[in-house]
């Protein structure tokens, strides 16, 4: 039911109507509660909003939208990845990182792996902030997951693949 | 997937190579690849920046880029 809705249905009945408002007052004032979680659910963003969000590129938004869900519904994989992509396109590295652990932590055998090739990237990049090469020295690594020095910006992407 | 993150970066030039093809043999020896799928993002004066697994969907693969942009 819409909330108001739910008000107007409470019109008839003034000492309900009174009841809810302190309640609701009252999880605003004691957000340990018990019972702020539920209310918390209830005045989450919607999960597709955040999702758009993200893709539209409003990182900021999406990652606020996300930070709601999750405390709506903690330890979900999915809401951290993305709050993980928001951190990493927002360039709050640290915080990127942690989301991306959390995700691995969870063994969800979809998402850990994103996750781990995440934290890899993250990890290649920062050590490759303050270094002095130039984009000339830029060289390869050799393992797979292996990230270098990113002090050029990217022109050219190949991807190799076979038909099997 | 490669192709949907392709329309995301007008500025950077994508290949897609099957390293069954005679002509890439020579470059994935070049880039050292040993695994597939790899991709190896490149500079403007052909130097490597990263070289690894991509991730499997748009979004993923679309912050990996931006991470040398």
């Amino acid at each position: 039911m819409h909330p108001t809705s739910k008000m107007r249905a409470l019109k008839g009945k003034p000492g309900l109507y009174i009841l809810l408002s302190l309640g609701i007052a009252l999880l605003q004032v004691c957000p340990g509660s018990p019972i702020s979680p539920i209310f918390s659910a209830w005045a989450a963003p919607s999960y597709s909003q955040a999702e758009s969000d993200y893709k539209s590129g409003k990182y900021a938004q999406a990652l606020a939208s996300f930070q709601a869900l999750n405390a709506a519904y903690p330890n979900n994989p999915l809401v951290h990845y993305y709050m993980a992509l928001c951190h990493q396109n927002l360039g709050h590295m640290g915080q990127a990182k942690a989301e991306y652990q959390i995700v691995i932590a969870s063994r969800q055998p979809q998402l850990a792996p994103k996750a781990a090739i995440g934290l890899a990237t993250i990890a290649g990049a920062r050590s490759g902030s303050g270094s002095p090469s130039s984009p000339s020295t830029a060289s390869s690594s050799d393992t797979n997951t292996g990230v270098k020095v990113a002090t050029a910006k990217v022109k050219k992407v190949l991807e190799f693949w076979a038909e099997w | 997937m490669f192709g949907a993150t392709k329309s995301k970066f007008s500025d950077i030039r994508f290949e897609e190579l099957n390293v069954d093809d005679g002509a890439t043999k020579e470059l994935s020896a070049k880039y050292g690849v040993s695994g597939i799928p790899c991709v190896v993002f490149l500079d403007g004066s052909g130097n490597v920046l990263f070289k690894g697994g991509p991730s499997r969907d748009v979004d993923g693969f679309t912050a990996q880029i931006q991470q040398y942009r």
